[in-house]
């Protein structure tokens, strides 16, 4: 059995169809494209841990290693020929320099073990430095799909044509027999799909809140989600219904 | 006595037809002597006015203008409360002498003229005192310091504000090292504890005892009503509650929680035919709320305030008549110390009434009203310092001017609490403190303090020092937002705070309970609750965390002591009686010498009770360890909640005997033990308390809470950071210890374990027992993340498609891989 189908049979992943395509949702918070073999993963914030201690606050600065964790385990499982960073992948315009040697060791030799890794920039990450690994793009249209870190709109996309984005970081709740259960999600509607961030020092956005309004389509009975709980991730009604 | 009071007090004594009192003679000496000491004395007894009496009479006969006497409380309500009652005797006799207050409510202005001109006394909180510790013009202020007086003692010293109190001391030591410490207490079980706390490290206070001369009178209340099974509000006692202030000139209602207090308040209102005078007070309300309160209150405005511990505190309100306390009162002394409001002065027995909030709580109360008939006191011990508080201490100093380790290091051993303090944990803590102290090397750091021309440390930017200020303090408070009252569009007036939690809960049209009036929700602007008041069915009640007072163990034993002698039951009400007849015809009454487990379907899901009457601590590091263990054997547990008399455990799955005793079982203690605590939920929590303290993270952040959002995630994703990449980080050492000092107790668990192999009832009901009612309802519940949510998980999840996409998933898997070898 491929290990993949292995990781969905224990729950560490799970089956999505959006775009009328099926999609491997994992637990880490990345999404696998089967038929084009594209891992996107978003919203990975390097160096946030050192963003916030320059000024002042001592966080211990591992989060930049412990998301290369994350990529690493992800990549070992899914062996992507595309890897899409879907924007904010680092905290700030400094944060290249503050990424230390082994950090930055690891992570060029995960591009080298890809054959195509795209940035897509954010509004944390609107410029790359020169010659740095990778394509660096402001949107990416892979088939019908567009691939963005802010939302795209209606008026933007041609019809027919789907979108993936990041930013928002939604995360969610349920309850079930008194209990309230929490995690990171993924939650689209008919055209748009908004990835969870995978950054280890990210918060995240219920998505109750109202910024969720103005991107998917109001009529929440719509809304579908991918819940990330543990390490384990199922599909669910959003909570509006 | 060799104290002579000058000719003016004298005679205003004489006027007040006051005897100056043997304890009061006694401060003056040690004032003139220059012994610091400890006054332990039952409320009533003019405590405070010994405390300042020897200032008095020092500023009378040598005048100086800068600041002579810090008097520091917990509470900042005192602080108002005796600046007025200072007042009093300072006009009266006409002393040229200066009292103001100093807290977090002062203006701004205000505070740095206090800090250019101080007065002669100043009434403070240890934060404000460590605030104004953090200037550079400290050591000019406090030059002339002669007395520091610290209240409510027995309230400060067993937890981490009273660790952080010592710091201060320490301090101003290093400022001022011949000032004298007053510390005032009511009485305690063991006050050579509390001496030690108030002096230098191994120079302990002296002791002065005044010992009360009358018991005072509580009854239980005789209510109309049905004491409930469940339940902690106590709202079923309205009627007979008003019933006595309708008879009583003023009573004090005391209750637990502020939810409750808004409640209590409001069921009040509903049955106030007569329009009496009844106010609300409790530390969420706005601060002028709550000076109209007080304000009224001196005046003798008022028949009753429905209070929380807030007015617990010393404040001198003169004629309380009689304290009714509502809901279980959770301690003797505490019970004690809220007794004492009442009848203020010292030859008269306070009176008191305690409404128990259900039928477990009255076993609680039966017990306290027996301690006090005996004398006895429930005793707290005394913890080493708090670590977390280090690196605040030594960031607050450096704020103040470039400071050397040796130095303050030096400063740390001579407050009490921190005596035995390691240098090699110093050391670590002062590293954090200048840059993380994270062990992994290649990092850049990022420095928070650096080295001035003198080679001292000082804060790297005005930022930090900035940052530090807004944070001081132990109390970790959730966010807060708020609450405005509208009385036209987005216009009103700002009645108190909520905490963001309960306020991101609501939609507009929800109504909820507030500073004693319904109001409905209209929606959050500009960090405020915007809500107009109207009528509504089924209003909310805000709760706040923290709000949960625990039960001292002495009371716990207590309790089960009076279960194992049915004779004493016939104390209680009727119904608590027929209650326990139940219990002993359902189940089984707890025995002593043996742990009573019970195990019924309750709520779709499975409930373990197991009554150890072991408090707090132990009860949870049981449940932590048995819930381990049950995910370890797929038993499904979804949480477990505790009380001061047992563990509640909820599960998804039927547990057999055999099951449950192999789970209460010494060996759940087995090597495994030191990583289920590192990994648990407690840990964390106490790592985000930690975190907090030490400066890690922040709970105000340049007074801007919108940016709250970008800096704040989750301390628990720092946490297991750490312990994955940086194990021996120091916060993880003082995240062990806090856990171990607030929540664990893993030797007196092992102590239980063993006592009892053999020793367990086991019995399985059809439905829950009429004992487990108030402990199951318990609603604050410790959630275990594993395979019980999984299932639940499971339950909420929806895809039929799944098969049909597997298939199409690896026919596309495998086109790929066929691609990728070919």
């Amino acid at each position: 059995m491929q290990p993949i189908e292995q990781h969905i049979n224990h729950q560490h992943a799970c089956l999505w169809r959006f775009a009328d395509q099926a999609w491997v949702v994992d637990s880490k918070g990345a999404l696998f494209w089967p038929k084009q073999g594209v891992l996107i993963i978003s919203d990975l914030h390097f160096e946030k841990g050192s963003f916030l201690a320059q000024h002042g606050n001592p966080v211990p600065t591992l989060d930049t290693r412990q998301t290369l964790i994350f990529m690493q385990q992800l990549i070992d499982i899914y062996h992507p020929d595309t890897v899409v960073c879907l924007g904010d992948s680092f905290h700030d315009r400094r944060a290249f320099e503050r990424v230390n040697h082994t950090d930055q060791a690891t992570l060029f030799e995960l591009i080298k073990r890809v054959s195509r890794w795209i940035w897509v920039i954010g509004n944390h990450d609107p410029q790359f430095p020169e010659n740095f690994p990778g394509e660096v793009v402001k949107t990416l249209l892979i088939e019908n799909i567009m691939l963005s870190h802010e939302p795209v709109y209606e008026d933007e996309m041609l019809p027919k044509q789907y979108a993936i984005i990041g930013h928002f970081h939604p995360k969610m709740q349920i309850t079930r027999k008194r209990q309230t259960l929490r995690g990171k999600c993924f939650v689209k509607d008919g055209r748009i799909m908004i990835m969870p961030s995978l950054g280890v020092y990210t918060g995240g956005l219920d998505i109750t809140d109202e910024a969720f309004n103005s991107v998917l389509n109001p009529d929440k009975q719509t809304w579908s989600c991918v819940m990330c709980l543990q390490d384990k991730a199922y599909v669910v009604n959003s909570p509006h219904t | 006595m060799s104290s002579v009071l000058p000719d003016v007090f004298s005679q205003w004594f004489a006027q007040k037809r006051w005897q100056l009192r043997d304890y009061q003679a006694h401060m003056l000496d040690a004032f003139t002597q220059g012994e610091s000491t400890l006054l332990i004395a039952p409320t009533g007894a003019g405590k405070t006015l010994s405390g300042f009496l020897p200032t008095l009479v020092d500023l009378y006969e040598q005048p100086i203008s800068g600041l002579h006497t810090l008097y520091i409380s917990p509470l900042k309500a005192l602080t108002h409360d005796i600046e007025r009652n200072l007042t009093q005797p300072i006009e009266q006799m006409a002393l040229n002498i200066t009292v103001e207050t100093r807290t977090g409510d002062t203006p701004a202005y205000k505070r740095t003229r206090q800090r250019k001109k101080p007065p002669n006394i100043l009434l403070t909180t240890p934060e404000s005192l460590m605030l104004m510790l953090s200037y550079s013009d400290a050591k000019t202020m406090f030059k002339h310091l002669r007395s520091v007086i610290i209240d409510e003692v027995h309230n400060l010293a067993p937890n981490k504000r009273g660790d952080f109190t010592t710091l201060t001391l320490a301090r101003l030591q290093s400022i001022q090292p011949n000032f004298i410490r007053f510390g005032l207490s009511a009485t305690v079980a063991d006050p050579s504890l509390l001496a030690s706390w108030l002096g230098i490290s191994g120079q302990p206070a002296h002791i002065h005892l005044c010992p009360s001369v009358t018991q005072p009178q509580v009854r239980l209340l005789p209510t109309q009503a049905h004491i409930p099974f469940g339940g902690h509000m106590g709202t079923y006692a309205i009627e007979d509650i008003y019933t006595q202030i309708i008879n009583t000139q003023t009573a004090l209602v005391f209750v637990n929680t502020r939810a409750q207090a808004e409640l209590i308040f409001q069921g009040l209102w509903e049955v106030n035919d007569q329009n009496l005078p009844i106010a609300l007070y409790h530390g969420a309300l706005s601060k002028e709320q709550r000076h109209k309160t007080e304000n009224m209150m001196a005046k003798g405005l008022l028949r009753a305030i429905v209070t929380t511990s807030a007015l617990e505190l010393g404040i001198d309100w003169g004629d309380v008549e009689l304290v009714i306390q509502v809901g279980a009162p959770k301690g003797v002394s505490r019970l004690l110390q809220r007794i004492g409001r009442s009848n203020h002065t010292l030859d008269k027995p306070s009176k008191a009434l305690l409404v128990p909030g259900n039928r477990f709580e009255a076993l609680e109360s039966l017990s306290a009203m027996h301690a006090i008939e005996r004398g006895e006191l429930d005793s707290e011990p005394l913890n080493s310092g708090a670590l977390d508080i280090i690196p605040q201490f030594i960031v607050n100093c450096a704020c103040a001017g470039a400071i050397q380790p040796d130095e303050i290091y030096a400063q740390c051993l001579d407050a009490a609490p921190y005596g035995g303090l390691a240098r090699v944990t110093f050391d670590k803590l002062w590293q954090f403190s200048i840059d993380g102290g994270s062990a992994l090397s290649g990092y850049e750091r990022f420095k928070r303090l650096l080295p001035d021309d003198s080679g001292g440390l000082i804060p790297a930017s005005k930022r930090i020092t900035m940052r530090h200020r807004q944070n001081i303090g132990t109390i970790i408070e959730a966010g807060r937002l708020k609450v405005k009252r509208l009385r036209r569009a987005h216009t009103g007036k700002i009645i108190g705070e909520v905490e963001e939690y309960f306020a991101q809960q609501l939609v507009p049209g929800d109504s909820f309970l507030f500073a004693g009036e319904c109001l409905v929700f209209e929606g959050i602007k500009d960090m405020c609750v915007e809500a107009r008041p109207g009528k509504k069915r089924e209003p909310k009640i805000p709760s706040f965390a923290g709000g949960q007072m625990p039960l001292s163990s002495y009371l716990a034993d207590a309790v089960r002591d009076l279960l194992a002698h049915p004779q004493r039951w016939y104390d209680l009400p009727d119904l608590v009686q027929e209650w326990l007849g139940l219990q002993a015809e359902f189940s089984i009454i707890p025995q002593p010498n043996k742990v009573l487990i019970e195990h019924f379907p309750y709520r779709q899901a499975y409930y373990t009770l197991i009554y150890t009457f072991e408090g707090r601590k132990t009860n949870q590091t049981l449940g932590m360890l048995m819930t381990k263990r049950m995910e370890k054997y797929r038993l499904k547990p979804l949480s477990f909640s505790i009380t001061d008399y047992g563990l509640s455990i909820c599960s998804l799955t039927l547990l057999t005997e055999n099951q449950i005793l192999s789970l209460f079982n010494p060996d759940i203690l087995g090597d495994e033990l030191e990583d289920w605590m590192l990994a648990s939920p407690m840990l964390k929590r106490s790592f985000r308390h930690v975190a907090m303290v030490s400066g890690l993270t922040e709970q105000r952040y340049h007074g801007t809470h919108k940016t709250m959002k970008q800096v704040t995630f989750s301390t628990d994703l720092i946490y297991d950071t750490l312990r994955e990449h940086d194990p021996d980080h120091i916060l993880l050492e003082v995240t062990r210890e806090d856990a171990e000092r607030e929540l664990l107790d893993v030797r007196r668990l092992a102590d239980m374990l063993i006592r009892y192999v053999g020793q367990i009832q086991f019995i399985r009901l059809e439905k829950i027992s009429p004992m487990a009612i108030p402990i199951v309802l318990n609603v604050r519940s410790e959630v275990i993340k594993g395979g019980g949510r999984e299932a639940l998980m499971e339950q909420a999840s929806l895809y039929a498609e799944a098969e049909t996409m597997m298939d199409e998933v690896r026919a596309l898997l495998s086109e790929r891989a066929g691609v990728k070898y070919e």
